[in-house]
């Protein structure tokens, strides 16, 4: 079975405006579980605003996207991110650590929304920062950390809670290309390992890490 | 439960990740809580000391004022020219059941012994038996030659007993008696002194160490008046105290044609009047007190709006990764809490010492019981929670993907 469906999705910001932009016109597509994909496209193509769909951070303005079987259109907000903080792993261009605050910290924080204590939580933190490979800097703040390293901890956060669909959106765009490159195969090796990856970017080199690409040009499938 | 424990560590987190802020803005409900509990402390510890006083003059006495004097409205009639007769004095003394009736005549003139001044001093014209009759309650740690006589009334002497505050700032350690005063343009021979203890006030009525007896008489010859500004009846059974009350009022308003332009007042008749005035001031004070609590609360509500905006980022990144609104709501809320909470803790504590301090430098100790401590606490939390709701709501309002997007 697919993991996401997607079926004639639109999105369309301020709708009725005269300044109204369709920033997705009639995606349709499916990506099953396991692969490996990434969603290609110059800026203003509308991958963003896919990614946010596909993560369900937001909802289509018409067309059904199912996630997981859900139909992700008639959800609540509530449900939307009972469904985030379960399945779902998010990492971003810009890393999004919080700061002045541990890996250990940082990479729980997706635990500690699911209830979990802190001696599981800690251990599940550890556990994957050693799988990311930085074992040896559990207690390092974000400031602390090269660029490379903090997209490493933003991985391990996405992962900790062992979510079915891992959503890179540019992992690499803020770091030089050594780093981009260890970046990339650690989501290789976590989708080899099983997990869902979808990687959002306008690079080919990382697009061409993929086992499928999506292109996407203002707003449609290509 | 582990979601309640995270939160409040979260809370924490961010507080102490932000000290001088944070303790910047506790600043306000600290000062807040700090008046509101000294003022009603301290109204409280006064009301205990008047209280302390006034019932050390005994509980058979019976004041006759001018003016009308309700427990619960402010006494207007006290100073100024008085109403009180001396029809209604004569009237007065032909009561069989009194044991003393000593009437007060309120001298303004100044005392002085040639250039010094005797600031505050207060002098009443009475009758000889006030030593016997209400000052008996005073506290008398010295008394010094003797006591106005009979004869002294009888003659109209210009003879004065002058109390402790009055005999230092005229004659600091030498011996007054013998020695003469001034009051206003006549001249007085000291006869007596006493060192009282300090007491009353500004409401309950005359400061003992500040008076100068001198006969009735005499106050009538050099002021050229027969007024009378009080008198003092002492009853020798406390049980008809009341009983008697009734009967010299309607006495004296007969006197007076109907109309009740005087007071007359038992103990608890004043512990209530003062009672009810130093509530009407704590009350007033613990309000303005209240003023500053509620700034500081907006205080709050500013800085966490402005923690808000800056957290924008982080709000976004919780939400993604599946905090739900009610958490965002809480961890904002309880930061407002935890801040105002210590707040008003710090400010208790202060507010504690504080009273250390006024014990000691003042002799007046606030009152710190539960009941204060239940109402600083109570109410700073309040205002942390009621000021802290709309930053939490404006956090707890954001979309994760515009938050997330926020530069």
């Amino acid at each position: 079975m697919s993991l996401i469906h997607a079926e004639h999705v639109r999105k369309v910001y301020d709708e009725g405006q005269p300044y109204e932009t369709v920033a997705l016109d009639d995606i349709s597509l499916t990506i099953d579980a396991g692969e490996f994909v990434a969603i290609m496209g110059v800026s203003g193509s509308g991958k963003s605003t896919l990614m946010h769909i596909i993560g369900c951070l937001d909802v289509p303005s018409s067309g059904h996207y199912y996630f997981d079987g859900d139909d992700i259109s008639t959800k609540t907000s509530k449900q939307l991110v009972s469904i985030r903080r379960t399945k779902i792993g998010f990492i971003f261009q810009t890393f999004n650590l919080l700061p002045r605050t541990s890996s250990i910290a940082n990479v729980e924080l997706p635990l500690i929304y699911q209830g979990i204590g802190k001696n599981e939580r800690t251990k599940r933190a550890v556990d994957v920062l050693h799988q990311v490979g930085l074992g040896d800097r559990v207690r390092y703040t974000s400031a602390q950390l090269s660029g490379g390293q903090q997209q490493r901890v933003a991985i391990a956060r996405a992962i900790v809670h062992k979510p079915t669909l891992v959503l890179a959106d540019e992992p690499t765009g803020n770091l030089d290309s050594r780093s981009g490159q260890e970046i990339m195969d650690v989501l290789q090796r976590l989708n080899q390992s099983g997990a869902t990856v979808i990687v959002v970017t306008h690079d080919a080199a990382v697009a061409k890490r993929a086992q499928r690409t999506v292109y996407l040009e203002d707003g449609k499938v290509v | 439960m582990t979601m309640i424990i995270e939160t409040i560590r979260i809370a924490f987190r961010s507080i102490w990740s932000k000290k001088i802020r944070s303790l910047l803005t506790m600043l306000g409900i600290i000062i807040g809580v700090f008046s509101i509990v000294v003022l009603i402390g301290l109204g409280a510890g006064v009301k205990e000391e008047v209280k302390d006083q006034i019932e050390s003059i005994g509980s058979n006495l019976l004041f006759v004022l001018p003016g009308q004097i309700d427990s619960g409205t402010l006494p207007t009639g006290i100073v100024g020219s008085s109403t009180i007769t001396e029809e209604d004095l004569a009237d007065i003394e032909s009561r069989e059941r009194l044991d003393e009736v000593t009437p007060i005549m309120i001298l303004s003139q100044p005392v002085r012994r040639g250039q010094n001044f005797a600031p505050g001093a207060l002098t009443m014209g009475t009758t000889p038996n006030i030593e016997e009759s209400f000052l008996v309650g005073v506290e008398t740690d010295r008394k010094e030659g003797r006591s106005l006589s009979q004869k002294d009334y009888d003659t109209a002497a210009r003879v004065a007993v002058i109390f402790g505050a009055v005999k230092k700032s005229l004659y600091g350690e030498e011996d007054p008696i013998g020695q003469s005063i001034l009051i206003g343009k006549e001249t007085f021979e000291v006869i007596g002194w006493r060192e009282a203890r300090e007491t009353g006030s500004i409401i309950s009525g005359p400061e003992y160490s500040q008076a100068v007896l001198i006969p009735l008489t005499t106050a009538q010859e050099i002021s050229d008046s027969n007024e009378i500004h009080r008198i003092i009846i002492t009853i020798g059974d406390s049980n008809f105290v009341t009983s008697e009350k009734q009967a010299i009022e309607e006495m004296l308003l007969k006197n007076h044609d109907g109309v009740k332009d005087f007071s007359v007042l038992t103990q608890d008749d004043f512990l209530k009047l003062i009672d009810s005035i130093l509530g009407i001031l704590t009350n007033m004070l613990a309000g303005i007190a209240a003023i500053s609590l509620i700034v500081g609360g907006i205080g709050i509500m500013n800085i966490m709006l402005v923690s808000v905006t800056e957290r924008t980022r982080e709000i976004g990144l919780r939400k993604a990764v599946g905090a739900s609104s009610g958490n965002i709501l809480a961890q904002f809320l309880i930061e407002s809490i935890i801040i105002s909470f210590f707040g008003g803790a710090v400010g208790l504590t202060l507010a504690w010492v504080a009273s250390f301090i006024l014990n000691a430098q003042v002799g007046i100790a606030p009152v710190i019981d539960l009941q204060s401590i239940t109402l600083a606490v109570g109410f700073s939390v309040a205002v942390g929670t009621f000021f802290g709701v709309a930053p939490a709501v404006r956090a707890a309002r954001m979309q994760p993907i515009n938050a997330l997007r926020y530069e």
